[in-house]
């Protein structure tokens, strides 16, 4: 075989491996789109979710001091009292379910960042490198023009980027695949635990808000001053702040965990067969716009 | 089974809470207050319990979704190695080159 021959077959190769290899081992345009709204959705999940338990906590200990300022001591020693200002929110509770929620945005991060391209500028910078210390070997440089030289950079860095292109489909589908049962768990307990009728999150909610009003309108009928009514009535915004977190911020937080799940079972599903659906993933995003409209209009409240 | 005692408790605290808004005697409202604080401290106990039974689920989910994204990291960086690997070609060229070069000249 003369060298003529070998250099013809390798140039070949090449070509071969260039034309065919995007079309059946990179993500497509449509897929790294969708993975970059599902992994900010999942984002906005995870960080609304985790500072809004914190409000919870931060609510909790108000009312509270609050109910204590205006009644005194339950009658019921299962509530809480001077000590226990935090009681149903304490910092265990909230840090065990921010935990998980914090795990969420992380891997909606992580997602991100293996579909963000960060790597052409590299890849280019490299083969310019590679095709100057070429240019440097004496041997190679009586033997190839510039173009020929030129020629090889873009194929060091076409090859390089295949080689990503490939690794990221890869990585990708494998820990969407690995992390589904842990994320539909996650997402499971979110629906559950933030149902505004049976979630443990509204209830105890509920726990702190009610007795409060309770005090609040018993202080308010006795109230024979502007003073003593504006106490009163600060317990009751301190009230309403809660009610509305309890009914609108806990149900878009369920239903956002709920159409999560389906999101990701969809880019698990999408790792197996290239007719990628879109409509599940825009529904969660559409859902974790919601949440985040209501948190701010609350917040700016 | 247990959610319906949640929501029977969360049905009644909310209904005697907005009995007591309403209510214009002060002896009716007393007796509803502690009535309330009763309920209010029937469904802390119950919420104490679902909390305490869940927690642990959070941890296992949290735990296994947290050691796949440190999987999803380790990805990262090696995509990251790509460019650097090509570098390094070079250098090694580089070094090559200067050899051939100490070579020719000896």
């Amino acid at each position: 075989m003369t060298r003529q021959t070998l250099r013809r077959r390798s140039a070949l190769s090449l070509a071969i491996l260039l034309c065919t290899l995007p079309a059946c081992t990179a993500l497509t345009a449509n897929q790294k789109a969708a993975v970059s709204q599902f992994s900010a959705s999942a984002t906005t999940l995870g960080d609304v979710t985790s500072s809004e338990l914190k409000g919870m906590r931060d609510d909790t200990i108000k009312m509270t001091t609050e109910r204590l300022l205006l009644g005194g001591v339950s009658s019921d020693p299962n509530l809480a009292d001077p000590t226990t200002l935090d009681r149903g929110f304490e910092l265990k509770r909230i840090e065990t379910v921010s935990g998980a929620t914090r795990a969420l945005a992380a891997y909606g991060k992580s997602l991100a960042a293996l579909v963000d391209d960060t790597q052409s500028a590299e890849l280019k910078a490299a083969s310019n490198d590679f095709v100057a210390s070429l240019g440097r070997v004496p041997q190679a440089k009586e033997k190839l023009s510039d173009k020929q030289l030129e020629a090889i950079g873009t194929a060091v860095q076409e090859v390089g980027g295949l080689w990503v292109e490939w690794k990221r489909k890869q990585a990708l589908t494998t820990i969407v695949k690995e992390s589904r049962g842990a994320v539909e768990q996650l997402c499971d307990l979110l629906a559950r635990d933030f149902d505004p009728r049976t979630g443990w999150v509204a209830q105890q909610l509920l726990v702190v808000e009610a007795p409060l009003v309770g005090q609040a309108a018993d202080a308010l009928a006795s109230a024979r001053t502007y003073n003593d009514r504006k106490n009163t009535l600060e317990a009751f915004r301190l009230a309403q702040s809660s009610r509305m977190r309890r009914t609108e911020v806990v149900t878009r937080v369920a239903d956002t965990a709920k159409a999560m799940k389906k999101a990701n079972d969809a880019l698990a599903q999408a790792a197996d067969n290239a007719a990628w659906s879109v409509q599940d993933i825009q529904s969660f995003a559409e859902r974790a716009r919601s949440l985040q409209t209501a948190v701010k209009t609350l917040v700016s409240e | 089974m247990a959610n319906t005692l949640g929501e029977e408790l969360s049905d009644s605290l909310s209904n005697i809470t907005e009995l007591i808004v309403k209510t214009q005697s002060k002896s009716d409202r007393t007796r509803l207050l502690k009535q309330q604080a009763q309920i209010a401290g029937q469904l802390q106990v119950f919420v104490d319990k679902v909390v305490d039974e869940t927690l642990p689920e959070y941890d296992a989910a949290a735990e296994a979704l947290n050691d796949a994204n440190a999987e999803a990291e380790a990805a990262k960086k090696k995509l990251d190695k790509v460019a650097g690997t090509i570098k390094k070609f070079a250098a090694a060229i580089d070094k090559l080159a200067a050899l051939a070069a100490k070579v020719a000249a000896a």
